[in-house]
């Protein structure tokens, strides 16, 4: 068999997205359709910090995923990783991206579950001390089923921390104020409540939520929280 | 239109007159610390105090012009240090007072974006700003130059600054600390914080402070530039990628920086964009930076302040400054 070796691997992949700091392929894996997310050199960083920073986030990111699948929580499994080279290869999730999903459909008795099966997944990632650092409805993807999966753990961070879980919060508010407007608050609720029931520290997190919504900037400089 | 700049943020005195955003005078005097390393307020105030009339006349004689032909008075409004800023302040209120000019406040940071912006005939650039005051991510939206990420704690300029000194290094410690980088080669582990858009660099001061000693002042310096740039260049291209600009503006002291130059210009061929900054004089803090967005301000018919209000701000941040010349 030939090594796994990024130059052996784009071979056979097929191109599909450029980010800021990783590019996505399809290609297949021991048969299975599977995702490469490749952390790409940056030339403006002296090579041996890049790598270094490369090979720890990649490791960071696959620990974070593994540790979050073992739980049974719908994550895209790992297949094979190598932070020598800074990238990894998932298992493809078949389905459509939450964020379109939702502009074309709407109706309570299609967003209360979708909304309810999010706020159970992220309380249960809260509950392993897991914060995404990333939760847009672009991360989430639905299947046919209606079945959901998170995706793109890139910012993700393991922390006990209040304040880092209730950003979660506020990031996935922000979302739905600006994109999904008219279900919006529908969606926020039912995510929520279902949050409350399933994670034990929930009030606390959803008070740091509310006090995070008093920040931000215009807010005058006294009345602002410093972040840490 | 004939504009004067008056900047006294921090260890500069400067008058700039321009004529329509072309440089007539640019006259600077430097503080620089007698038996600290650092700045010290009230000296450097009392600096300025006795050069400001001095700089204002050198300006006018320069320019070729009377005080009497001005059209806008500007100066820096802040943030900047209380003592100094209310040099440049007064000097500005008198001629605008006196001589019936209309009188315009500028925040000293959007005088390094705009200068930037407009020497550099970029439209809709991601500005970066780097000095002593500010590490910022900017760029233009509804009506105003917001902030896309930034230092969570002290500035990029403040790093260097601080560490040269704890090093020995008289103000301003920056340049030296890139002359001394150039000869050092290996590079020490150190931390690298860089959260969303954002850079944490106090880490970064205490662990390379602690090195001293231990290592080649040489190899430190070189260490704390790659790791501090680094992670600005990447907090950067994060922007860049969710702003979608095709421009990139660097500014502010830190832009004279040649290494950090050099990161930030391998962003041109990564994401297809123009690096670009303005030549190193117009970097470090002057008058025109101010005469130019006094200028903005009176072209698109602004209303001027009046002098009786004319109050400086200690702290002031970019957001809060209404662009009428943009959209």
């Amino acid at each position: 068999m030939e090594r796994l070796s990024i130059d052996n691997l784009l071979r056979y992949a097929k191109f599909i997205h450029r980010g800021a700091e990783s590019d996505l392929y399809e290609l297949k894996f021991l048969g299975k359709k599977a995702i490469l997310k490749w952390r790409r050199p940056k030339p403006y960083r002296l090579m041996s910090l890049d790598e270094k920073i490369r090979g720890e986030r990649v490791i960071k990111e696959v620990y974070i995923m593994v540790k979050l699948r073992s739980k049974g929580l719908p994550v895209p499994s790992i297949f094979y990783a190598c932070p020598e080279e800074g990238f990894f290869i998932m298992e493809e999730i078949e389905g459509c991206i939450l964020k379109e999903y939702l502009t074309t459909h709407s109706g309570n008795s299609i967003i209360d579950p979708i909304a309810t099966q999010l706020g159970e997944i992220v309380a249960s990632i809260h509950e392993e001390d897991i914060v995404h650092g990333d939760l847009t409805t672009s991360n989430v993807i639905i299947n046919n089923e209606g079945k959901l999966t998170v995706i793109d753990f890139g910012l993700s961070i393991i922390t006990d921390k209040t304040e880092e879980k209730a950003a979660d919060l506020d990031l996935l508010y922000r979302v739905l104020m600006s994109t999904h407007t008219k279900i919006s608050n529908r969606f926020f609720n039912m995510f929520i409540k279902a949050y409350m029931s399933r994670y034990k520290r929930a009030e606390e997190v959803y008070r740091y939520f509310k006090v995070i919504q008093t920040m931000g900037r215009y807010i005058p400089k006294e009345a602002r929280y410093v972040w840490h | 239109m004939a504009e004067l700049g008056s900047e006294s943020t921090a260890h500069t005195i400067g008058v700039g007159i321009l004529r329509d955003l072309k440089v007539l005078a640019d006259v600077r005097y430097v503080y620089r610390p007698k038996k600290t390393l650092g700045i010290e307020p009230r000296e450097a105030a009392e600096h300025h105090a006795k050069i400001a009339a001095r700089a204002l006349k050198e300006a006018l004689t320069k320019a070729k012009i009377s005080i009497d032909d001005l059209d806008v008075v500007a100066f820096s409004v802040g943030p900047g240090l209380g003592p100094c800023l209310r040099i440049g302040a007064t000097m500005a209120r008198f001629i605008s007072s006196y001589y019936k000019i209309p009188l315009y406040p500028v925040h000293h940071g959007i005088g390094h974006v705009e200068i930037a912006s407009q020497f550099l005939k970029m439209k809709d650039p991601m500005v970066i700003l780097v000095s002593g005051g500010h590490t910022s991510i900017i760029g233009f939206s509804d009506g105003r130059w917001r902030v896309y990420g930034e230092t969570l704690d002290i500035t990029v300029g403040n790093l260097l600054d601080s560490f040269a000194r704890e090093a020995g290094i008289p103000f301003p410690g920056g340049p030296k600390v890139e002359k001394l980088a150039l000869k050092g080669s290996k590079y020490i582990e150190m931390p690298y914080n860089i959260k969303g858009n954002n850079v944490i660099y106090s880490g970064l001061l205490t662990y390379s402070v602690s090195l001293l000693g231990k290592h080649k002042l040489e190899d430190i310096c070189f260490s704390l530039q790659e790791t501090a740039f680094s992670a600005l260049v990447e907090a950067s291209e994060r922007a860049l990628v969710q702003l979608g600009k095709k421009e990139i503006a660097i500014t502010g002291g830190v832009a004279r920086n040649n290494y950090l130059f050099s990161k930030f210009k391998k962003l041109e061929e990564l994401h297809n964009v123009r690096v670009d900054r303005v030549e190193p004089k117009y970097n470090d803090d002057n008058g025109v930076q101010i005469a130019v967005v006094g200028y903005l301000y009176a072209k698109s018919g602004y209303p001027p302040i009046d002098p009786g209000n004319a109050y400086i701000k200690q702290r002031i941040r970019l957001e809060e400054v209404e662009i009428p010349w943009r959209d």
